[in-house]
């Protein structure tokens, strides 16, 4: 293992050299430190709230949480094995600093481990970053001492292997035996992924009529029904037995919780050693052939879609409608991409179409505004991560190519015009489409469907602006990796900014809807004239979420030297 | 030494090396000349293990690089067309890091490591990351991090490219000067007058197969034309073959 050992010693070097180009810039560690640690508490006091709610059914609780935590941890497991397997073939199969380690005499099987153990970090990060809140606020409800704390997070640490050996075993295995096929990898994932989702909703939609939504009984049977993920061979119920025995007052459970842990530990072991043993066996090879694999010559035409999107780019210039089209072909040509935002969406399209198998349409009225309301943030929260994803970095990524639209000849800043566009145009196009049907399927008021609509509207285009805006601001043009781009600074102030828009703006229309549907604070008169005031405060904070960023955003663009 | 024995590479259903045969032996400075898409670097990624052969062997010193691909590499220095470095490594940082690679160490490496640093004019630059490096900067890093494990054999893929006159001119004699003192050198190059000035041997590939091979006084009296290197290379990679 001497090449590994010189890998990880190299890794460790590039951090501490990172690490002090980072202390030449202490307001940025400040502010994305200040930012994480304030989410992870935010997290915290949500989950406490929510056990603590829970906490006022001790006969249910155990029963409850032993289905919440198997079912918390069995979609995390998927999620993890899919991006463990998307980062690992990347890093695998597709990285330059692959080529450069091929060419060295080091052990295939000690370069997959070398980029398994990179898929490890770059995708369960994000695991512990919910995972602890979570563990964190149960351990406090359930009054746990400081051993749970520790033994929770090294539990943790072990587990988050045996996703990852899976993830990445699998895209080294489509690798060798489909490698002309790479879009196999995603493919298969993603339907596996969806069979697992339209399963999980049948099981639910079979509930209809059967009992009263949101009844005790309604209850049982929706946790009844998510019993898959109480299997004992799933890795994802050993972790939330081990928590829950970890947990268990007025003494841990001891002799559970070091059952689950060998377990666990003992196929870690087991998964790493067999990714190990078949890259030894299959990477070479593997590689040969992904690098070897001719894909078919594509004859790109404009499809119907790029055509429809031009007209709807009516008030631009012809020469930037063709930089938008030149962003709309570089976006559905990758599949990196759409597949991500058709997930995204894809998952909330199902649920909204869903609405009614929940009798959600039959509420009261303000259990129906405030659904609606729910519906209309989450719509606008995933699509203020995408713009953050993809929208932030798509000037930085012009980075060496950008003489080519720098030569045209009109003015930079219209080149964010072109950008902006893009965005708002396609966020719109989607975003819409959810409401109109999140309301329809609630069979909301014409009125209220509008008022959705129009909020929609201006979050579309506030985040838009912000995306672009900062992205100007804060450029990498020498970078090439979207997700460093997102991952620095700028990426990080813009997500930041860009939740809290959404925060703002729902805040504005959900407060008159929640007086006058849900409270009956307030009469019609009252609840016409709040409302006007909350959509001035919509579109005023709109605006100027485009306005400053895109201004600021234009003025670095223009001094801008790529 | 280099031996290619029958080495073909298909892409789906495209040939990019048809049937390639070649021995080049110790010592040696080899040119690969030919066109964009000729198959040059296909056929150097085939003999610098990157990629594996859809018929035929590739050895180096004798051992067969896919079914001992440590030992043969160990053997082997490869420098791609496009450098690969590590941005938040310094340049002596990454010589390091080939070195522990190789698995070596000790005070005349460390002298090594510090003559290569001069021979290559990087004293002034080689503790800063090489993300603020240029193309030429990287390039002779690259070089330099190539010869620290005193390969048997040498590969350069386009190693011109990005470099100054002065750098051309070093490169061009220290490539001669391994030769000389028994490396295997191949390179392949777009730089005609490159090759005719540097190379005892020169192949010009074109569509995966060798149009002409021979020392470049050879190929030039080739057909008794009495052409140029330039106007040789040019009528053949045209399908006139003469």
């Amino acid at each position: 293992m001497h090449g590994l050992y010189v890998l990880f010693h190299k890794s460790i070097r590039e951090l501490r050299n990172r690490s002090r180009t980072l202390t030449h810039s202490r307001l940025k560690v400040a502010v994305i430190t200040f930012f994480a640690v304030g989410f992870w508490f935010g997290l915290y006091l949500l989950f406490r709230e929510g056990f603590s709610f829970l906490c006022n059914f001790p006969d249910l609780l155990d029963w409850v949480m032993e289905y919440l935590l198997s079912l918390f941890f069995f979609s995390l497991t998927l999620m993890l094995v899919f991006s463990n397997g998307i980062i690992g073939y990347t890093g695998l199969f597709r990285a330059r600093e692959t080529w450069f380690l091929m060419s060295r005499p080091i052990p295939p099987g000690e370069i997959f481990l070398y980029k398994y153990s990179e898929a490890v970090i770059f995708s369960s990060w994000a695991f512990l970053f919910l995972g602890t809140p979570l563990m964190a606020a149960y351990g406090r409800v359930q009054g746990a001492g400081p051993a749970f704390y520790v033994l929770t997070l090294l539990l943790f640490l072990l587990f988050i292997f045996i996703p990852a050996a899976i993830g990445t075993g699998m895209a080294l295995l489509i690798a060798r035996f489909f490698p002309r096929s790479k879009k196999a990898l995603f493919l298969s994932l993603g339907a596996l992924g969806l069979l697992l989702l339209v399963l999980a909703s049948s099981k639910i939609l079979s509930l209809r009529g059967v009992t009263t939504p949101f009844s005790g009984l309604w209850m049982k049977g929706v946790l009844e029904r998510f019993d898959f993920a109480q299997k004992p061979y799933l890795p994802s119920f050993w972790v939330a037995r081990a928590v829950i025995s970890l947990a268990r007052q007025p003494a841990m459970d001891v002799e559970a919780s070091m059952f689950y842990f060998g377990e666990i530990l003992a196929w870690s072991l087991f998964l790493v050693w067999l990714a190990w043993r078949a890259a030894e066996r299959w990477y070479l090879r593997a590689w040969s052939l992904c690098q070897s694999a001719n894909p078919k010559p594509r004859r790109a035409g404009r499809s119907r879609f790029e055509d429809l999107l031009y007209r709807a780019l009516f008030f631009l210039d012809p020469q930037l409608r063709h930089i938008v089209g030149k962003d709309l072909k570089t976006f559905l040509r990758d599949p990196v991409q759409w597949s991500q935002f058709l997930i995204f969406f894809g998952l909330l399209f199902i649920y909204f179409l869903n609405l009614r198998t929940l009798s959600y349409d039959e509420k009261a009225a303000g259990w129906k505004v405030m659904i609606s309301v729910l519906n209309l943030s989450a719509t606008a929260l995933t699509l203020s991560t995408f713009t953050s994803r993809f929208v932030f970095p798509q000037l930085s990524l012009e980075g060496r190519r950008f003489w080519v639209i720098g030569m045209v000849p009109m003015r930079r800043s219209s080149i964010l015009l072109g950008k902006f566009a893009f965005s708002f145009v396609g966020s719109t196009v989607i975003s819409e489409l959810l409401i109109l049907i999140s309301t329809a399927m609630l069979r909301m008021p014409v009125e209220l469907s509008l008022l959705h609509a129009l909020t929609m509207l201006a979050i579309c285009f506030g985040l838009s602006g912000l995306s672009v805006g900062l992205g100007a601001m804060y450029p990498s043009f020498n970078e090439d990796n979207p997700s460093k781009i997102v991952a620095g600074f700028g990426g990080t102030l813009n997500l930041v900014l860009s939740l809290f828009f959404v925060v703002l703006i729902i805040a504005l229309e959900a407060g008159p809807c929640h007086r006058y549907y849900a409270l009956g604070a307030i009469g019609d008169a009252e609840f016409r004239q709040s409302l006007g005031v909350s959509l001035t405060g919509i579109f005023a904070l709109s605006a100027l979420a485009y306005a400053l960023p895109m201004a600021l955003g234009r003025r670095a663009l223009e001094r801008a030297e790529p | 030494m280099i031996e290619l024995d029958h080495v073909t590479k298909k892409f789906g259903g495209k040939t990019a090396v048809d049937d390639l045969s070649l021995a080049i032996p110790k010592g040696e400075l080899f040119a690969f000349l030919g066109p964009n898409g000729a198959g040059k670097t296909t056929a150097i990624k085939m003999i610098a293990g990157l990629l594996r052969p859809t018929r035929g062997t590739v050895r180096i010193n004798g051992a067969d690089i896919n079914d001992q691909p440590l030992a043969a590499k160990r053997m082997l220095g490869y420098v791609p067309d496009q450098p690969y470095l590590y941005d938040k490594l310094s340049g002596r940082e990454f010589m390091r890091f080939i070195r522990d690679m190789y698995g070596m160490s000790g005070e005349a490496l460390e002298a090594e490591t510090t003559r290569l640093i001069d021979l290559f004019g990087m004293s002034g630059y080689v503790d800063e990351l090489t993300e603020t490096y240029s193309h030429g900067m990287k390039q002779r890093l690259v070089l330099a991090a190539t010869l620290l494990h005193q390969p048997a054999v040498l590969v350069l893929d386009e190693p011109m490219v990005g470099l100054d006159p002065q750098s051309m001119r070093l490169v061009k004699d220290l490539l001669r000067r391994l030769a000389q003192g028994g490396i295997t050198v191949l390179m392949s190059t777009h730089l005609l007058a490159v090759a005719e000035e540097c190379a005892d041997r020169i192949a010009i590939i074109n569509h995966g197969r060798v149009a002409a091979l021979g020392t470049p006084a050879e190929i030039r009296a080739r057909d008794g034309r009495g052409e140029t290197m330039e106007q040789f290379f040019l009528r053949i990679c045209a399908g006139d073959g003469g």
